[in-house]
């Protein structure tokens, strides 16, 4: 069998096929291992027609020495995801030049499967699933062909087709009961963690702006009963402390990040929610001002009050968390207090005069920080996305007082860059606001658009307190949301998005269906985890022990499996069957003439009675004994038979 | 696959890999029921030279749903013929070649039919055996040796192949009609006009094949000496009667007799 050649037709469909399955790694691999690839599965190709062009033993030797070198010097390494899927494919393209015997046949139908198992590894979309599905259907149908003698490919879809639905069960049953395990076997240097949006961890002017264009995803929430109303969505990420060039960058606390949160008191409602949050290679996790528990293994809420994780985010991952929007931090530390008034450079006069001004009629904080925000309201402040640069020594002099137009880091940062020259503690903090609700999946979108940053004042009573200065310049940022779609169009802010006529409706209605789509998948496919596999097993009844699991699994599965066997099986049966329910109605005719069959009577003995008592019937009687005994105990029956016997029973 | 899931957690590798898993279980019940059920029967076999392949013939009854891919091989291990799919209800026979067995009779014995339907991984197979017998007659000889003719044979016609009941007379111009077979193509080829041969109502030859007259060091050079006499005196339709040590067949022609004489030269036991 090993030795068996390979038919050529098929060996053509398979060079075809594998190069769909590696057709996704383009947006994976570099441009020469695709290039590489698909020269060698066209000479593959090509070959199918005409064998003598394959090339040599050499020549595959030298292919493969080419194959490793340039993995190596594409990735940089032998190791790493990008390495071995890039070493990968190459293979798959060498095996499939040598192919030869049916035995290298089903050794690249599995490394096509193998390399349908690397695209997850870098994406799990719906529409990428759906698309390995065919090419998986496919590569199925054509090792069930390559099995087949002379038929037409159809009958091998229809087998396919058939055994995946009868393959279908056991899957679901081992996705869902199969152990998981909470942490990676290994890791491989993550070499590709490329910069896959969020927000950047130093604050620049446009750094927001640039995100606000982004449709994607940032996180969605699920909240378990009521959602906040919109003014509280402030969703928590990143704290800036230090600034540098007069206010134009701000960086992360300097502090311990581990750090505990001082003496809190809380009051009001209480939010519980679960988020599922794209990866964005990054510690940290996001939560509704202000998180005061999380379920996620390893994290931690900080003296920041920011939810980390104590590993990065390289997938999408489900956390619960529970906040409470009415608090109060209380006492700020020393070195709190002296980061909260940093300032790197000297202020300029303008700003200082601007804020003795405030100071003079009264040194109280909130005091000064109303005038500011009403300075801000007063004077002709607007909200753009596209404000002109700041390129002067003093970007919030020039702010200020010049172009007096930004984004919602522009007024963040000069409102903390004011506090703090007017000697009150403030900090910058970025996150997200807002978020779409999906009333089809019940549960809040949020977009990288919807990227905020905001600051917060400490005051003697009442701890860090929020203050959103854009709210004073736009409060239909904070009350709506940015529409983005009309930003990428004309650059231009407009807040009011009112769906007016009923087509946006029907796209909104459409765009709320899929995202909900792809929340469930990304829910209940993707994010099926160890986690939710235990908590899953528990709402079973099961105690979600891993021998339990393997119980249930092997259990399962052999149920299921023995219940296929006997759908499978049944129809031999049933054939058998139809010879002994004819001869027992040949039987009961007979009984009803007057001779009985005793039940253990053989059916030779029994027409020998029959004969004696019915001389007549000799001929018909022996004939019909003679073909039951044919069909049921000799092997070598005619399939006419079975249509005689049936035909001179009922003549009988 | 498995553990590149499990180390990435990937779910949908989870889900690829326990659908192939599960694909492959499944299979082996298509597996089974491909060939499950099946009818056999191996038919008569035709006897052969030694050294010839000898064709065993297994007809196959199928009473249910389609059979793909059906092999049939000599022993379990063996390479198997060609793949054959059998529809519903249809009756097929499969064709199988055995090497050269020697001379004599053999049973079938066992022969294995197997199915890898449907992904190729799993092997379903069961034996089948058969008391069916075949003969092998003798390898015929390479060199003739000349008959022992009687008295009333003609030297000459034994060069003549083919010629029927009658004897050669003489050459005759070519008329339309003429069989072609009896064309002098020799004669044809030396540009000498196309002549037919023409042949006459006569005496019936007759040689007898004597086990006795035949030169050779051994009993198997001798008896295929006699094949080689028997295949010749048939080709050229001389009644031929064969003597062997305690048998003796009287000197007859066409098919019934030839197989009756291979068949003893077959069984001879020296």
């Amino acid at each position: 069998m090993k030795r068996t050649v390979a038919n050529p037709r098929t060996v053509q469909w398979l060079s075809l096929l594998s190069a769909l399955v590696v057709l996704p790694h383009a947006l994976n691999l570099s441009p020469p291992f695709l290039l590489f690839f698909t020269l060698l599965s066209s000479w593959r190709y090509l070959g199918g027609s005409k064998p003598q062009w394959l090339p040599n033993r050499w020549l595959l030797f030298g292919f493969t020495l080419f194959g490793i070198a340039l993995t190596f010097f594409e990735a940089g390494t032998l190791f790493g995801h990008t390495a071995s899927v890039g070493l990968l494919v190459t293979m798959l393209a060498l095996k499939l030049l040598e192919l030869k015997t049916v035995r290298d046949f089903y050794l690249v139908i599995f490394l096509c499967f193998f390399t349908t198992l690397t695209h997850f590894i870098f994406d799990q979309s719906m529409l990428l699933a759906g698309y390995l599905f065919l090419t998986t259907f496919a590569l199925i149908a054509l090792l069930i062909y390559q099995n087949l003698a002379s038929s037409r490919f159809t009958d091998a879809l229809q087998l396919t087709s058939k055994l995946i639905f009868q393959a279908l069960p056991v899957m679901v049953l081992l996705f869902l009961f199969f152990p998981r395990i909470s942490a990676p076997l290994w890791s491989l240097p993550d070499d590709s963690s490329a910069s896959s949006g969020g927000l950047s961890p130093i604050m620049e002017p446009g750094s927001i702006g640039r995100l606000s264009l982004s449709g994607k995803t940032a996180f969605r929430v699920t909240f378990e009963g009521e959602l906040p109303p919109p003014v509280q969505r402030y969703w928590r990420s990143q704290v800036f402390w230090k600034a540098s060039d007069n206010g134009r960058r701000w960086v992360l606390s300097p502090l311990n990040r581990w750090q505990k949160p001082s003496e809190t008191t809380v009051s009001g409602p209480s939010y519980r929610y679960s988020v599922m949050l794209e990866p964005h290679q990054q510690n940290r996790l996001v939560a509704l001002d202000l998180p005061s528990q999380s379920s996620y293994p390893g994290s931690a809420i900080n003296s920041d009050y920011l939810l980390i994780s104590a590993n990065k985010i390289s997938k999408t991952t489900r956390y619960s968390v529970i906040s409470r929007p009415n608090y109060n931090t209380g006492l700020l530390s020393k070195e709190e207090r002296s980061l909260g008034l940093h300032l790197p450079e000297e202020v300029s006069d303008k700003i200082s005069a601007l804020v003795s001004k405030w100071r003079s009629k009264g040194n109280d904080p909130a005091l000064i920080a109303e005038q500011a925000l009403q300075y801000f309201r007063t004077q002709p402040f607007s909200y753009t996305l596209n404000p002109s640069r700041l390129l002067s020594q003093q970007p919030i002099d020039e702010f200020l007082f010049n172009s007096q137009q930004g984004f919602c880091e522009h007024y963040a940062t000069a409102f903390v860059y004011l506090m703090r020259a007017a000697g009150i503690p403030a900090r910058i903090i970025a996150g997200y606001q807002g978020g779409e609700y999906n009333p089809v999946g019940n549960f809040l979108e949020v977009r990288q658009a919807d990227a905020h940053a905001w600051s917060e004042i400490w005051l003697k009573n009442k701890g860090w307190v929020r203050i959103d200065p854009t709210a004073a310049v736009a409060p239909e940022r904070v009350e709506l949301g940015i529409n983005f779609r009309d930003q990428l169009s004309s650059h231009e802010v407009r807040f009011a998005f009112h769906p007016s006529s009923a087509f946006i409706k029907l796209g909104l209605s459409i765009r709320h269906l899929l995202n909900s789509l792809d929340y469930n998948w990304q829910t209940w496919v993707l994010g099926y985890s160890f986690e939710k596999q235990i908590r899953f097993l528990t709402q079973l009844g099961f105690s979600g022990l891993l021998s339990e699991l393997l119980w249930i699994v092997s259990s399962g599965s052999l149920l299921f499996f023995a219940l296929i066997a006997f759908v499978i099986l049944r129809q031999r049966k049933k054939e058998h069957d139809k010879v002994a329910r004819l001869y027992l109605h040949y039987c009961e005719k007979l009984a009803a003439k007057g001779i009985k069959r005793h039940p253990s009577e053989p059916a030779s003995i029994f027409s020998k009675r029959a004969i004696a008592q019915f001389p007549t019937l000799e001929k018909e009687v022996k004939l019909i004994t003679e073909t039951y005994q044919r069909l049921r105990y000799e092997k070598s029956s005619h399939p006419n038979d079975l249509l005689f016997f049936q035909q001179m029973i009922r003549r009988f | 696959m498995l553990i590149v899931s499990l180390n990435y957690n990937i779910s949908l590798g989870f889900a690829l890999t326990f659908l192939l898993g599960s694909l492959s279980v499944v299979s082996i019940f298509h597996c089974f029921q491909n060939l499950a059920g099946l009818n056999f029967q191996v038919k008569s076999i035709n006897p052969v030279f030694a050294g010839e392949p000898t064709t065993i013939n297994v007809q196959l009854i199928n009473h249910s749903r389609t059979r793909w891919a059906i092999m049939l091989s000599k022993a379990r291990n063996k390479e198997p013929n060609a793949k054959r799919n059998i529809t519903a209800n249809e009756t097929v026979i499969l064709p199988l070649c055995i090497e050269g067995e020697g001379r004599g009779r053999h049973t079938v014995g066992t022969l294995t039919l197997s199915t890898q339907f449907p992904l190729g991984l799993f092997r379903a197979w069961s034996p089948i055996n058969s008391s069916q017998e075949f003969l092998v007659y003798p390898k015929p000889s390479k060199t003739l040796i000349p008959f022992q003719y009687s008295p009333s044979y003609h030297a000459q016609n034994l060069s003549l192949l083919k010629t029927g009941d009658e004897d050669f007379s003489g050459l005759a111009d070519y008329r339309a009609g003429d069989p072609i077979k009896r064309i002098d193509w020799k004669a044809t080829a030396k540009e000498r006009g196309v002549f037919v041969k023409q042949f006459e109502e006569g005496s019936t030859t007759e040689v007898t094949l004597d086990w006795e007259k035949v030169p050779g060091p051994t009993a198997e050079e001798k008896l295929s000496q006699l094949c080689r006499q028997i295949l010749e005196a048939e080709n050229s339709s001389i009644h031929y009667g064969l003597i062997l040590p305690g048998l003796s067949i009287p000197p007859a022609s066409g098919p019934a007799h030839y197989k009756a004489t291979l068949k003893q030269l077959a069984l001879f036991q020296s």
